[in-house]
């Protein structure tokens, strides 16, 4: 299927492009082969393309995906944003049809573990799934699950034709947070890659839809202790629990104080900000927040790491709820008995002025820039609050709004200084992998020796990045929304840079490291050095490695045929000392040819021209012991050129 | 010309040269430095306690006195099993000193798993050390704490009672009616830590106090790459200042930057290339970006040349007699759940740190932040924050017992702060969000010659816990907090060497403490 889509790739983009990025290079590595994941790649049809630069279209993939590839940058260049995003939006996903090839990301979990552990569980979370039988994974392995909900989030990073809504789910995700570390959800996997699907399916749907489903979630429900969460009982002294009626409304919807439609905060007559709701909202709000339960709890209250279900919505338990109107917001919120006063405070917050500005500017910090404009933040609230056609909150139009603005898409970048933002070093991560054509390393061994195909494994970017998907410390996300680092400028400016907030000493070294380690463990070229086949390689990594592979294919061709002039594989002059007419020798030449196809591919051509002065100098210095093929000298000078630029502050700062 | 000129030319200077160029960030340290040239050597040691800390449960009040005393909060928190047991297990024979505490299920922690609940929450529920016989602290230290217990008893700890974030005092009365300054956004973590951590619980726009510090004491280490402040627990403002921020390390030894390692030959050329790219900065972002990468190779290459091939304290036994910083495993501790390790191996970093700082390195004065997380315990308290009370024990213990080794006690206070404290009130298995709580500082050999932390008292009084009653904000039992986080970290700071003329920018609302404290100040009677 992938050779069928890269032909169709091929022609339509001949005209532009002499090399493709569809999958395989010019070498001998072994296909992956993409069965499980969403590949079928629906082509771009566009009535009136506008076509766009590649820096443009650049700018856009780095604010709408998680890394692109040359087919897919120039899908952009040839039909233009408005067209290109329409695309996204309207794209066939895993949640349009349960009988087809896309997978959700709990499907995609199922099937790993299918084939990761068949003999010791077999076929467990998928019976589980589809409710034939208890959860499965009560002891052993259980950990295992979350690792198996983290390949499968790899992949819809890395594969998913779907990729802006990936990456909106993403976003989302930093948003309306939980992770793994609240017990027992590091066991119950399954619940994660519930929740993602709940995220993914609702990023292109309704914000209400989204909030509700969330709310009902049991991933959120034990995240923030409503689970379980009981009336008050005056005979033991107790009250519901606050935990997540708090944060609701402070991190989900209408946050900590008063806001214009700009975003910026109401202030009272001395010059504070005031506050969105007041303790009382909150007890009244945890009185709501009681009788929800996991399906099959045997036990209301606790959940185990065995009893209940994950991957079904909480249900309403009548006798441990607290019964009564509550008033939140100076709202009556009524009880029908059933359970309908939890939509009651959702649709509250729901259409609280707060929460067009609140969620409008959570979008637009993720995906584009940290300190928008107020007028930016007003557009796109003003879509949130009506798309156009009455509704309020459809996500849909509110993510066009976001990467269709003026602000996003017009010259802001080169004109406000304070335009842009750091990069997630997970996004900066999967961005470094697309680019050099990441796909499954194939043949690794799983725990229980199974023979694993089609999967990433990297199971804690956590403990590199300072970030996972749903991975965080806390509730608050990996970095403070508010986070102002110590810089003159940054404090003098009250700028915010969030994501600078956990690029410190030991996360800025753990990055360049784990380029590195890509680099130096997984591209094919490296491994066919070591006279093994990939597949052979991979049967060879342990189970706790991680397992990618990517190369540097069109690197070394575009590097030869600027040495040689051709593209054999023999890189016959590297050692040549001839020199041309502009006084450089072939390896030199070769090497500025290098620099200017990677400024390409990894800056949309904007690199700076100091870094051709700094880079070409010293990878010329390179230099090999007389046992070393010169191909190999080649992809050491390329591998160089890819970790520095890839740890450069150009390529860590998106503008 | 005044400190606050030379700041403001300094940010102006900032922002006018960060758009076209990088801006030196030394020189403008240099146009400021007011470096106090310390001659002696002292470290602060902040733990933040991540999430809010139950310290109702750290400290059980233990006195019959109706309201503040045991039988109110027995009466508010044995519903939901959250009550620990007013059954003195005698720190005397529970745990002498180091080596002499007993594991598994000899522990005077130990209960086995009955109806009521597993050993771990029995063990947590079964009593306290008593602090009013020995010390004539109304309060006992939970079973689980025994190495606390110990410190406290051998006057190397205080307890700072009912503490939180405060703008000036406030009473029930004025708090409902509104007649006084409060700390904006009570109850909310995020915004209570950034109270204590700005040190302006009516600003949490600003810096962090002991970024501010830093700021104003310059070069004070004479190290470009060693200032003030250390953090194991990523960037909380507490030591963000306008011109500095603090060295952020994560436990263990430095983790290199692979392929950049200036000291091996055959990385030198790339190093240097990096670092040509890494200079080319153009705009706010990049520029930052670039300091901060540049920072943190300059950090690794000398913590990477000095760190120490095995640990420093292997040879100090800790409090089961294995050696300082052991992590004890679940037999030892007979709680029937392994402890996490994180505060444990950041305080062993810390004491490497102070090591290095200090003997090797010459540095005058060092500010560490690290912490625990996991006490926002809503639910299944009784399973969580056991757990979290034993690793706070051994950690500090073992972290004092380092100090002692190398003989800088006297140089080395460590303090405890958290979001704020937790209901007196319980829900069905867990408390919530209050406001005043139990701190610990910890230091000193505890001689009478120490200068250190009121040696083994309690500081401030004990709230009366009823709900609705005098001491709560609202009617679940928020305390409302009777000493300022502000006044025990002032005291800290100027035991640390800020000066009467710093003081007021360092802690602006202190004066609004007057005189509470020692000679008509607001300072506690720590030091």
């Amino acid at each position: 299927m992938m050779k069928c889509c890269c032909s169709f790739y091929f022609m339509l983009l001949a005209s532009l492009f002499l090399m493709t990025a569809c999958g395989q290079g010019g070498g001998t590595g072994a296909v992956s082969p993409q069965t499980t994941s969403p590949s079928l790649a629906v082509p771009i049809t566009c009535p009136t393309p506008i076509a766009v630069s590649r820096l443009d279209a650049k700018r856009l993939l780095q604010q709408a995906t998680f890394g692109w590839s040359e087919v897919q940058l120039s899908e952009v260049m040839v039909n233009g944003f408005s067209c290109w995003i329409n695309h996204q939006l309207n794209y066939p996903s895993a949640y349009d049809s349960a009988t087809d090839r896309h997978k959700t990301h709990l499907e995609r979990t199922v099937e790993i573990s299918k084939m990761y552990a068949p003999t010791l569980f077999p076929d467990a979370l998928q019976n589980y799934v589809q409710n034939l039988s208890a959860a499965p994974y009560n002891n052993a392995g259980a950990g295992d699950v979350k690792n198996f909900q983290m390949a499968a989030w790899w992949q819809n990073a890395l594969d998913g034709h779907d990729q802006l809504r990936q990456r909106v789910a993403y976003a989302l995700s930093q948003l309306e947070v939980v992770s793994d570390g609240e017990s027992p959800l590091g066991r119950r996997g399954e619940a994660l890659a519930y929740y993602y699907d709940i995220l993914a399916r609702n990023a292109f749907g309704n914000y209400r839809a989204l909030l509700l489903e969330m709310a009902r979630s049991p991933a959120m429900g034990v995240f923030l202790s409503h689970q379980g969460n009981k009336k008050t009982n005056l005979i033991s002294n107790i009250r519901p629990d606050e935990n997540f009626a708090r944060e609701i409304m402070q991190l989900f919807t209408i946050g900590l104080y008063m806001l214009n439609p700009d975003g910026s905060r109401q202030l009272d007559g001395a010059g504070n900000p005031i506050p969105s709701y007041t303790q009382t909202d909150i007890e009244e709000n945890a009185k709501i927040m009681t009788g929800w339960d996991l399906v099959g709890n045997s036990r209301y209250g606790r959940a185990g790491n065995t009893g209940g279900n994950y991957i079904t919505a909480m249900e309403f338990t009548a006798a441990e709820h607290e019964f009564g109107a509550k008033t939140v917001l100076g709202q009556v919120i009524n009880d029908d008995g059933l359970g309908g006063d939890l939509t009651g405070v959702v649709d509250l917050l729901f259409n609280h002025p707060n929460t067009a500005p609140f969620v409008s500017r959570h979008l637009i910090v993720r995906l584009v820039t940290s300190n928008p404009g107020a007028a930016y933040v007003q557009r796109v609230s003003a879509v949130f609050n009506d798309n156009g056609a009455g509704v309020r909150g459809d996500l849909k139009a509110v993510v066009r709004a976001v990467l269709m603005d003026s602000e996003a898409r017009g010259n802001s970048y080169l004109t406000n200084p304070a335009f842009g933002k750091a990069d997630e070093p997970l996004l900066a991560f999967t961005r470094f992998l697309k680019t050099f054509r990441v796909r499954t390393l194939d043949g690794w061994p799983s725990m229980n020796a199974t023979v694993m195909t089609g999967v990433y494994w990297y199971t804690s970017p956590q403990s590199d990045f300072g970030q996972g998907p749903l991975r965080s410390d806390t509730v608050f996300n990996f970095y403070d929304s508010e986070f102002i680092p110590s810089d003159a400028y940054f404090i003098a400016n009250r700028l915010l840079a969030p994501e600078l907030q956990i690029q410190t000493v030991v996360p800025l070294a753990n990055y360049n490291n784990r380029i590195l380690e890509i680099i130096g463990s997984f591209e094919k070229n490296l491994i066919l050095e070591g006279n093994l086949s990939v597949a052979a390689y991979a049967a060879k990594r342990r189970n706790n490695q991680k397992k990618f592979l990517i190369d540097f294919d069109d690197e070394l061709r575009a590097f030869e045929m600027a040495l040689d002039g051709d593209s054999n594989g023999d890189f016959a002059n590297m050692a040549l000392t001839t020199l041309d007419a502009s006084g450089n020798t072939a390896r030199q030449h070769a090497i500025g040819v290098l620099l200017t196809h990677l400024n390409e591919r990894m800056f949309g051509g904007v690199m700076p021209l100091s870094y051709y002065v700094s880079l070409t100098a010293y990878l010329d210095t390179i230099s090999v012991n007389r046992n070393t093929t010169s191909k190999k000298w080649a992809r050491l000078i390329v591998k160089d050129a890819v970790q520095l630029l890839v740890s450069s502050s150009e390529y860590k700062i998106l503008k | 010309m005044d400190r606050r000129k030379f700041l403001k030319m300094g940010l102006t200077a900032g922002a006018a040269g960060v758009v076209g160029t990088v801006v030196p960030f030394p020189m403008i340290r240099e146009a400021l430095a007011v470096n106090p040239g310390f001659g002696t050597y002292k470290a602060t040691v902040c733990i933040l306690l991540h999430g809010g800390n139950d310290a109702l449960n750290m400290l059980v009040p233990t006195s019959a006195t109706p309201g503040s005393g045991y039988a109110t909060y027995q009466g508010l928190r044995a519903g939901a099993g959250l009550a620990v047991n007013n059954v003195d297990l005698n720190l005397a024979t529970a745990f002498a000193g180091a080596g002499s505490l007993a594991s598994g299920a000899n522990s005077a922690y130990y209960a086995a798993a009955d109806a009521n609940g597993t050993a771990l929450q029995n063990s947590y529920r079964k009593g306290v050390y008593d602090l009013s016989a020995s010390k004539g602290i109304p309060l006992g230290v939970n079973g689980m704490m025994p190495e606390l217990a110990r410190l406290i008893t051998d006057n190397k700890a205080s307890v700072i009672a009912n503490a939180g974030t405060l703008v000036e005092p406030i009473n029930r009365n004025e708090y409902i009616n509104k007649l006084k300054r409060k700390p904006l956004f009570l109850f909310a973590h995020n915004h209570q830590r950034r109270a204590i951590e700005t040190g302006i619980g009516d600003n949490l726009s600003t810096e962090g106090w002991a970024g501010r510090i830093a700021d104003d004491w310059g070069d004070v280490n004479f190290n470009a790459s060693f200032g003030l402040n250390y953090s194991y627990s990523g960037s909380g403002r507490l030591q963000m200042g306008a011109l500095t921020g603090p060295m952020q390390l994560k436990s263990g030894a430095p983790t290199a930057f692979t392929g950049m390692d200036i000291t091996k030959p055959g990385d030198v050329n790339r190093r240097a290339a990096f670092s040509a790219l890494i200079n080319q900065a153009a705009g706010p972002f990049m520029s930052l970006y670039s300091r901060m990468v540049n920072d943190s190779m300059g950090a690794i290459d000398q913590l990477g040349a000095n760190w120490p091939a095995t640990s420093s304290f292997s040879a100090v036994a800790d409090s089961y007699g294995a050696p300082l910083f052991t992590v004890p495993d679940k037999l030892t501790t007979g709680l029937g759940n392994n402890l996490s390790s994180g505060l444990i191996r950041q305080l062993e970093s810390v004491a490497e740190m102070i090591n290095i700082g200090r003997n090797t390195l010459g540095l005058k004065r060092q500010f560490f932040v690290v912490q625990l997380g996991g006490f926002d315990n809503h639910s299944d308290q009784a399973s969580k924050h056991p757990l979290l009370l034993r690793q706070l024990s051994i950690a500090l213990y073992d972290f004092q017992m380092a100090m002692e080794s190398l003989g800088i006690a006297n140089e080395v206070t460590s303090f405890t702060v958290s979001d704020f404290g937790r209901t007196s009130t319980a829900n069905s298995s867990g408390t919530d969000h209050a406001w005043g709580s139990h701190q610990l500082v910890m230091g000193g050999d505890g001689t009478a010659l120490s200068p250190l932390i009121g040696g083994g008292t309690m500081i401030g009084t004990l709230p009366d816990l009823t709900p609705g009653g005098p001491d709560d904000a609202t009617t679940n039992g928020r305390m409302i907090p009777t000493v300022a986080t502000d006044q025990y970290a002032a005291s800290i700071a100027r035991w640390f060497g800020v000066n009467d003329q710093l003081m007021p920018t360092v802690f602006p609302n202190l004066a609004n403490f007057g005189s509470l404290g020692p000679a008509g100040t607001a300072y506690l009677p720590l030091i």
